[in-house]
This record gives C-alpha cells, structure tokens and sequence, in this order.
C-alpha cells in the first residue's frame, strides 16, 4: 500500500460548481467539494457534530453544509451556521478537518500527509495550453499494478498509427512522479499525450484519471474522448479478468 | 460476535420481535447482543425463547415477556423493570406496531437518532420540519433519579405533517423518555384530541454492537386512518433516517468527550451519553480514541 502526502483526487472538469464527491485514500476518506464561485476544498469525510458523512451533504453558495442537520463550513473548515441556533455565532472551536486542495493543469490535487512536501513538480510541469479531460476510471488492481501495465502497454490509444500501419511512430514512456505516467507519441513533428494521474484508494484498488493533448481539434476531441474510454474500458477488462493472456497483450512485443 | 460480556446490557428486557411475528408455523430466528436465539410458539400458546448454539440446537431457555404487542427477553439473571406505559390502558387509544427497520449502526447511534429535534427539517422535510423553520427552542433535559429514566420536557417544533392524521402545519409539543439504553418513547401533542399526547415508541433490538433492528409502535387517538396508513407513515420515517444512520463514522457510539461537538439543541442526546456513561455500558460504545478510525466498519 502506498500513501502518499499529496494525492490526485480527480479531474477538476469532473468537479462541478456546488456538488461534493467521495475521495478514498488509503488512510481516510475525503470529502472533495467545490465552492459556487469555483474554489475546490478538500474535508475529513466526517461532520464534527455527530459523524455524518459529509460526501453526502449538499453545498449551499460557498458553504458545505451537512446532510443531518444542516450545519454549514466554509472552505477553511470553520462552522458559519448551525440552523437550530440562528441567531448563534458557532463557536470557533466547532471546525471540520481540512486539508490543503489546488488544481493544477486540470487534476485536483490533495495533501493528505501531515508533512509539509510541496506539491509535485510533475502536475505544474504538463503542458497546460491544450490539455484535453477524458474521464476517471476506477479499477479493481493495486496501483503498481496499474501502474506497471501502463508502462509497458503495447498499443496506447493514440490517433496516430490509427490510419495504418505504415505510420512511422514512436511511443515514449515516462513515469516522472509515483503517480503520474505519461506516453508519448512522435510522428515527425506532431506530438501527442496521454496522460495518467493514479490514485490508490487502498491495496486493491485504483483510481486513474485520464488526460489527453494534441490529439486533434476541438471538434474532433469527442470522437478523440470515446476513443480513449473505450480503450480504458478494455484495459480494466483485462486488468480485472486476471487472465496472463490477456494481460500480456498489453505488453509491448519484443 | 459471541455475546456480550457487558452487564448492563445483559440484565435489560430486550425486543425481540412482535407477537405476530412468532406463529406455530414460523419461528423467529434472530439474535441479542451477539447471542444466537430462537423463540418459538409453544404448544400452550405462549412464546419460548432459547440461545442456540452456531448449529442451531436450542440451548438455554430465556425469561419471557409478552407486553405492548412485542416479545421481550433478557439474558441476565437480574434484569431491571422493563418500563412501565399506563396509557396503554387508556380508553380510546389504539396500538398499532410497526414492525422493524434493520439498521447497520450501533443501537445507541438509533435511540439518540430518535431523541434528536434539530434533524427534522434536513432528514424528515415537509413531514416533522422544513426550512426555514430550523430553530431548536430551549428545553429541558435532565436525568430522574428516582426512577433512573432520561427525560425531556418542554420541548417544541414546527411541523409540517406532525402525524399521519395532521392535516395542517402545527406547532408540535415532545416529550422525550428513555427507559433503557435501547428504548424510548416519544409523548406528542395529539392533533385531533387537545390536551392529549400520542405515544411514538422505540425498542430498539440490539443484534451486535453495530447492528441492530429498530421497532417500534404508536398508540394514539385516531379513529380516521387504518393501521395500514399509520404503519406506512412511520415506516416512512425511518427509512429516511436509515441513509443517515449508516452513514455515521464511527458507527459506535463516542462517549468520550471532544470526538464529536454538540451545540445547545443536543441537550437530550448530551444527556443520554452521561447517564449511558454513568451506567458503565460498552456494548455499541466506541472503545477509545485510539480506534477512532475514519472508516465505516
């Protein structure tokens, strides 16, 4: 099991304006939410008042607010109503456990470590101009399985090579953060990414989310979105059906 | 789990179903406080009750209750009282049983639940409250030692449909009183009959310490609606407070102080944890802070 002090929690296109979600790490669960006017925070999964989980409450404005009784928190965790008192200012010590959430290049991420590591080098560094969301897919593997299968998958969903197989390409692998593989594909001097930001939700299971660039235009990118899902479709296929044949052809040929 | 070992909870009459739910051609097969049972109608019409063993034999035989429709027993050789309810002698009352709702929590997570106004408007919308309507009015919580209940007067809230024979909004009178750990009975403003309360009852059957089966019943003044209709209104309820109580963390009960924060309206449920505490009761109870995980169980 790995834990990590700053973990991806997702896509921050699969984030919307005033909704929660759930986040599972390896040590405890999360609640990651975003503010009406756009912030993404990231919460204990825990109420302070009687232990409700907040992934299931609702955000009112700027404000998280529990699904039991209505208490509201603002990003920084502090209580800011408690509707069975309205007229009572909640005292400062009633504050839900916050920890430090930005999004970078389309990926929230999350300090989930109680050391004070910077956040990786490796989100800042992706190209931010023509990074293109596909999705997030959860697969029933340990990270490093995931992690070891993307490193050596033979035929990556690029659009490239797509049109035949006398397409001269060259795929390149790299892993610059535990968390972070990305493949590359050279033809000429057209470039394009995939990029995948993996986190462990414990030892057997794990998120992936998925990002692409240069892989066409705009209208071509929904066509470019369901080309990549498919393809992360059948890798969970394979990845979850423990079949060495199938897992093997993922592999890169010899 | 294998049975308890916490003497409090050994020596209190624990539901076990209803009467109906124990016929000659079906026995109940369930469990108390991690203990396996069976009860059974016997030949003389009466119900048995015995533990059995991983197999399903019938061991030993348990002390038995039959009162205000439901099927009591204790493990313990020095059970307290179960409580005493007068009104079920009263002229023009009506007892309808509810039947039970399965719940993966604590059975003291349920009862506190049960004791608790400010829930109303988020949890129960448009039944017993809605927003704006959110203020929980001082009441008063406190412990009677000389009968050794929990008690809480005084209370009030708005409500939208207070009860399946309300027809209006009304602003509702509560009293709250608990006789165990795992019952408690509710005295409401009646909506057809001033100056009378209904009953809304909860014995709560604890199977382990993070599973239980909540019972219940009502007994009130109405002549208008069946018992289908009161049956599904308070089923209602509880299937509403269900995704709530599955959903806390831990799902044992905290007692230490500092693991979760109450404000004034909490008075009731404050209440019940110091007299749980004082009666030195484990089962359903978080062990220590150290096992404060942030997991569902």
């Amino acid at each position: 099991m790995e834990q990590t002090s700053w973990i991806v929690a997702g896509l921050s296109a699969g984030l919307f304006e005033g909704s929660v979600m759930p986040v599972k790490t390896p040590g405890k669960d999360l609640a990651v939410w975003r503010q009406r006017s756009g912030q993404a925070n990231a919460v204990e999964d825990r109420c302070p008042h009687r232990g409700m989980r907040f992934s299931m409450g609702f955000v009112r404005g700027d404000q998280l607010a529990c699904r039991y009784h209505g208490w509201e928190f603002d990003g920084t965790g502090v209580c800011k109503n408690i509707p069975a008192h309205p007229n009572l200012q909640p005292p400062k010590t009633i504050c839900a456990k916050t920890f430090a959430c930005q999004e970078v290049n389309g990926f929230i991420l999350v300090h989930v470590g109680d050391d004070s590591a910077a956040m990786p080098a490796e989100y800042s560094e992706l190209e931010s101009e023509n990074l293109v969301p596909v999705r997030s897919v959860y697969l029933d593997a340990s990270i490093e399985t995931v992690r070891h299968w993307l490193m050596q998958t033979a035929f990556p969903p690029f659009a490239v090579g797509q049109d035949g197989p006398d397409t001269l390409v060259t795929y390149i692998y790299d892993n610059p953060g535990e968390n972070l593989v990305r493949i590359s594909a050279q033809t000429g001097a057209a470039k394009e990414e995939l990029i995948f930001a993996l986190q462990s939700l414990d030892d057997d299971r794990t998120g992936v989310h998925v990002q692409v660039s240069g892989m066409g235009s705009e209208e071509e990118m929904p066509a470019v979105q369901q080309h990549v899902s498919r393809w992360l479709a059948d890798l969970r296929f394979r990845l979850e059906s423990n079949d060495q044949n199938e897992l093997n052809n993922l592999k890169i040929s010899a | 789990m294998a049975k308890t070992t916490d003497a409090f909870a050994l020596n209190e009459w624990l539901v076990i179903g209803r009467l109906e739910d124990v016929t000659h051609d079906k026995p109940r097969i369930t469990r108390l406080l991690g203990q396996d049972i069976r009860a059974e109608r016997t030949a003389d019409g009466t119900i048995g009750v015995w533990e059995t063993d991983p197999s399903g034999h019938k061991g030993r035989a348990l002390p038995v209750q039959e009162r205000y429709g439901h099927v009591f027993v204790t493990l313990g050789e020095t059970p307290r009282d179960l409580l005493e309810m007068p009104e079920f002698e009263e002229e023009g009352r009506r007892l309808v049983t509810i039947g039970y709702v399965r719940v993966k929590t604590s059975p003291l997570r349920v009862v506190e639940n049960f004791l608790d106004l400010g829930h109303f408007p988020y949890v129960h919308t448009n039944y017993l409250g809605a927003e704006p309507q959110t203020e929980v009015a001082n009441y008063k919580a406190e412990i009677r030692e000389d009968v050794d209940e929990v008690w809480a007067t005084d209370c009030s809230f708005f409500q939208q449909k207070a009860a399946k024979s309300a027809t209006d909004g009304q602003q509702s009178e509560y009293e709250y009183r608990v006789t165990s750990p795992f019952i408690t009975v509710l005295y409401k403003t009646c909506p057809i009959k001033p100056g009378a309360w209904d009953l809304v009852g909860l014995f709560v059957q604890p199977l382990d310490e993070d599973l239980c089966e909540a019972h219940s019943f009502v007994l009130p003044f109405d002549e208008e609606n069946t018992d289908v209709e009161l049956r599904h209104f308070q089923q209602t309820i509880f299937l509403q407070d269900r995704p709530i109580l599955e959903n806390q963390l831990p799902a044992l009960l905290p007692l230490t102080p500092g693991m979760e924060m109450p404000a004034r309206a909490d008075a009731t449920s404050m209440t019940y944890r110091r007299w749980l505490k004082k009666k030195n009761i484990t089962f359903g109870v978080q062990k220590d802070a150290a096992d404060n995980s942030n997991r569902a169980a």
